[in-house]
């Protein structure tokens, strides 16, 4: 069993806070994923929860254990690199062996071990090659099962997939899932690809400017995130800025330059000043038939995105709406230069506060 | 403004017609041979063909069997103590080179300069210093109320050989610490490994390579240096020392002289090939672990007892000795010794004669550099001749830093003698130019390879002609480099004792400043006692220490 908790931890560089108080809990075999723009601290945060670098305040806890003064190799973890990291002069059983070796295991030990995780990981090269003869995929491959060989249930991933290629990482992340699931392991995988986090991880956190503004369940943190910020950076969304102009008992009325939206969300007051965020893969469109139901405009530019399409329209006062339409529900049936209707159900309506900093600024990811 | 323009208009017309000719491809491959047959003509061949024509000398010292067992026993002891003296120094200066890079505070800075102190200071100089300091009573000696604490001869080579090579070791291993990835040993570590087991296992067998050739370009440095060793040898007798004493017998024993600078040169070009090619092959350190030993020995205390013993070790045999080079120099300003220097009075006409030499046979040596050193480092980096003939290059180039420069003086100087005829500052010149050739390819070959290739090729698409590109874009962006190499060849050639000696005579009426101080040094009453010494050696130190200012003046305004 490996539990993690994770109190006000801080990190600063001079003046810079690269971690600002971070708390969050991480249950037993869970699979946490990190996400975040670049240099939100993510990587800061699963380094300081190694032991690769030191914070420089708060507190961190393995199984109700305080780690946070204990030196990097007594924390008892597993740790895969980005970089891969395999020892260049070691041949593949070596690397794998090496956890064991620097423990003192007996021999027959560590090697029963090795023999095992080239079994789970179905690892096709041979054991005297070294890793400069192997692929990214390969050396990931035993740069995983090198982690896993010192026998610690709780395994650290520092965007394990970011130095190989789209196939391989596709093939990888779910190798990797299967492996964390079938061992029980605790998990922390950071990465910058967020299909991947949401493929494989049970919760994700999203991180910006040292913080972690929202950690949730995939499918919740996609189609309902609770902050402007994550609904930009989680997936794509359109944004209109608009006005409450009554609120119900079953839905909130927003107006917003002329187009009137209806959204399930109730929390808001009338006249208050707010922000509707749209998925582009939850707006329907419809060629335009006279007047038609929705929000009118002409379609300006497509994408081929392989299973989806991408249009962007025109509404009518110039604003422009991004949508998404799976292909195999008639993706193709429309071309640039189609009048069209677009519409989207009231719970697919998102409503955030006006942010006090602006728009822009709130959703900028630097 | 405008004269300097127009200066400018008439050396572009007149380089016009040569960006012009650069673009026919015969024209380019006969500069690029130029550079080689000069390479090969004069720097290759002299160096082991001089020797090998004096072979015939050889039989009659092999006869004297009492002159061979000297000879013999020289030799071994120039092999023997590059030995141990570059294993000390590996094991001492790579504990010092882990702390500067490792250890973050400010002050480390202040070791990391010193660590560099025996680089500045001229051989010669430091041999005194170190001679003074552990020999005479102005040094410890005198302060343990003792005649001499360690008097010359082998012990003191040792001391004075390990100050020499140790900033060698720890300049090479602080650059290769500095650019080590240390994600590797930190996946280690991840894996359970302590730091000394992760520094052990990892980190030192991926440094593999430049711990050998520190070990190789240390153990040449103490294979060859002659002035400083001649400093301290006494009675002793190392091969350079020997060849020096065949050199100043009057009439000179050139039998003896041409048997061990044979000997020295195939020696060591082997042991330098041998290492080479085996030492990244060798298995080491030991891959077991002991885990709770070794996690003791990384604890914090045990670090700091490991770099306070590091410290210690380089303050007591590195830097406090080092440092004593300017005692008798301080002396001979309060003794009037320096208004005497001043107005070049008794012996110090000879002295300032000497240093002008000096610089002269240096500025001529780095010029000849400038023009053929430049071109071969283009060759070497750019592939001109495919990579096969640039490898080979490569190790063709080290040859004359791995021969005793002592050696490689005798056999240049046989050579000359025998092809040329020419004068002494002739010869000296050549002899200064080989043995500075190394750097100053190496230095350059550094600077071109940080130029990315495809600022040329983009300077191609645009139309510029290869030399025009080359003067355009290369020189501009290496000019910073290659203004420091040329000084630091400037400052080599000036402190240069071994293979000077080996050329000019006994009785010659040219004199080096490096060649007449080590005479000085050796007989003190000659010249008016310590402090004229002291001042003549803090008067050499003075011009190679303002040298190396300029260098770290321009880097500074390169970065």
């Amino acid at each position: 069993m490996t539990t993690v908790k994770v109190e006000n931890l801080t990190k600063k560089y001079g003046e810079i806070v690269a971690l600002d108080k971070v708390s969050f809990e991480i249950k037993d075999k869970e699979y946490l994923a990190i996400i975040g723009p670049s240099g939100c601290g993510k990587t800061t945060l699963i380094k300081c929860m190694s032991g690769i670098q030191s914070p420089t305040g708060g507190d961190i806890y393995f199984d109700g254990k305080p780690v946070k003064d204990l030196p990097l190799e007594e924390r008892g973890i597993g740790y895969v690199f980005q970089e891969i990291a395999l020892f260049p002069h070691m041949n593949v059983w070596d690397n794998v062996t090496y956890g064991p070796r620097v423990k003192g295991w007996p021999g027959d030990r560590a090697a029963k071990v090795a023999r095992e995780l080239f079994e789970l990981i179905r690892l096709s090269v041979r054991e005297r090659e070294y890793p400069s003869s192997l692929s990214g995929g390969a050396r990931q491959k035993i740069g995983i099962a090198r982690a896993l060989a010192s026998g610690s249930d709780l395994l650290f991933l520092d965007e394990p997939l970011g130095s190989l290629d789209a196939k391989v990482r596709t093939e990888l992340r779910y190798e990797i899932q299967n492996i964390i699931r079938d061992l029980g392991l605790t998990a922390v995988h950071i990465t910058h690809d967020q299909e991947e986090a949401m493929s494989v991880a049970d919760r994700i956190a999203v991180m910006k400017a040292g913080r972690i503004v929202e950690i949730d369940e995939p499918s919740k943190l996609y189609s309902n995130p609770e902050t402007l910020f994550v609904s930009n950076f989680v997936g794509e969304a359109n944004f209109l800025e608009g006005i409450v102009t009554k609120v119900t008992d079953d839905t909130c009325l927003v107006e917003s330059q002329g187009l009137s939206l209806s959204s399930t969300e109730k929390s808001k007051r009338e006249g208050e000043k707010i922000v509707v965020a749209i998925r582009p893969d939850f707006v329907s469109m419809e060629k335009r038939v006279n007047n038609g139901e929705g929000f009118a405009g002409y379609i300006e530019n497509q994408d081929f995105e392989g299973s989806t399409i991408r249009y962007e329209v025109v509404l009518k006062d110039h604003r422009l709406f991004t949508i998404r339409l799976p292909q195999i529900l008639g993706g193709l049936a429309f071309n640039i230069g189609d009048e069209v209707n677009l519409s989207v159900k009231p719970e697919h309506v998102l409503i955030y506060p006006y942010p006090e900093v602006g728009v822009q600024k709130e959703l900028a990811l630097a | 403004m405008s004269n300097l323009s127009s200066t400018k208009n008439t050396i572009e017309k007149i380089l016009r017609p040569l960006d012009r000719l650069s673009a026919n491809p015969n024209a380019r491959r006969v500069t690029y041979a130029v550079a080689l047959i000069f390479f090969v003509s004069m720097i290759l061949i002299p160096p082991i063909i001089g020797v090998v024509l004096k072979w015939n000398l050889i039989g009659d010292t092999l006869q004297n069997p009492i002159l061979v067992a000297r000879a013999e026993s020289a030799i071994l002891a120039s092999f023997a103590i590059a030995s141990i003296v570059s294993i000390l120094d590996l094991i001492a200066g790579l504990p010092t080179a882990w702390f500067i890079v490792r250890r973050k505070a400010k002050w480390i800075n202040v070791v990391d300069t010193l660590a560099d102190i025996p680089f500045v200071i001229p051989t010669v100089a430091l041999g005194f210093s170190i001679l003074v300091f552990w020999s005479q009573p102005q040094g410890i000696s005198g302060l343990l109320r003792i005649e001499s604490l360690i008097s010359p001869g082998l012990g003191l080579i040792m001391l004075l050989h390990f100050a020499f090579s140790y900033p060698i070791i720890v300049r090479i291993m602080v650059g290769e610490l500095q650019s080590y990835d240390q994600v590797y040993e930190i996946a280690g570590r991840t894996l359970g490994a302590s730091s000394l087991t992760a520094a052990r296992t990892i980190t030192l067998p991926i440094l593999k390579p430049a711990l050998v050739s520190a070990f190789l370009l240390a153990f040449c440095r103490s294979l060859s240096e002659t002035g400083a060793t001649a400093v301290v040898a006494g009675a002793f007798e190392n091969g350079p020392i020997f060849i020096r004493n065949a050199l100043s017998s009057v009439p000179p024993q050139q039998g003896p002289m041409v048997l061990v600078s044979l000997v020295l040169i195939v020696t060591s070009c082997a042991i330098f090939a041998f290492i080479s090619i085996l030492g990244p092959r060798l298995r080491f350190p030991v891959k077991k672990v002991w885990p709770n030993f070794e996690k003791r020995l990384s604890n914090p205390k045990s670090t700091l007892g490991r770099d306070g013993l590091a410290l210690i070790v380089f303050a007591i045999f590195v830097a406090i000795p080092s440092l004593f080079v300017a005692l008798p120099g301080i002396i001979a300003f309060t003794d009037g010794t320096v208004v005497a220097a001043f107005t070049g009075a008794g012996v110090w006409g000879v002295y300032w004669g000497s240093l002008l030499t000096s610089y002269v046979v240096a500025l001529a040596a780095t010029l000849m550099n400038l023009l053929v050193g430049f071109p071969m480092a283009v060759i070497i980096t750019r592939r001109k001749f495919g990579t096969q003939v640039t490898a080979l290059l490569n190790a063709l180039i080290s040859i004359p830093i791995t021969i005793p420069s002592v050696a490689l003086g005798v056999s240049l100087s046989l050579f000359w003698t025998a092809f040329g005829n020419l004068p002494e500052l002739w010869t000296l010149i050549l002899v200064h130019t080989t043995i500075t050739y190394t750097y100053f390819v190496q230095a350059m070959a550094a600077a071109i390879e940080s130029v990315p290739e495809e600022l040329e090729s983009v300077a191609r698409t645009l139309g510029a002609h290869p030399f025009e590109t080359f003067r355009k874009i290369l020189i501009p962006l290496t000019k910073y480099s290659i203004f420091s190499g040329a000084i630091m060849v400037l400052t080599r050639s000036v402190d240069e004792t071994g293979a000077t000696t080996a050329v000019l005579a006994a009785t010659s009426q040219i004199k080096t400043a490096p060649v007449l101080l080590v005479n000085w040094i050796r007989n003190p009453a000659s010249v008016g006692g310590q402090s004229v010494v002291g001042l003549g050696v803090l008067f050499l130190v003075l011009t190679t220490f303002i040298s190396l200012l300029v260098i770290r003046l321009v880097l500074r305004r390169e970065r």
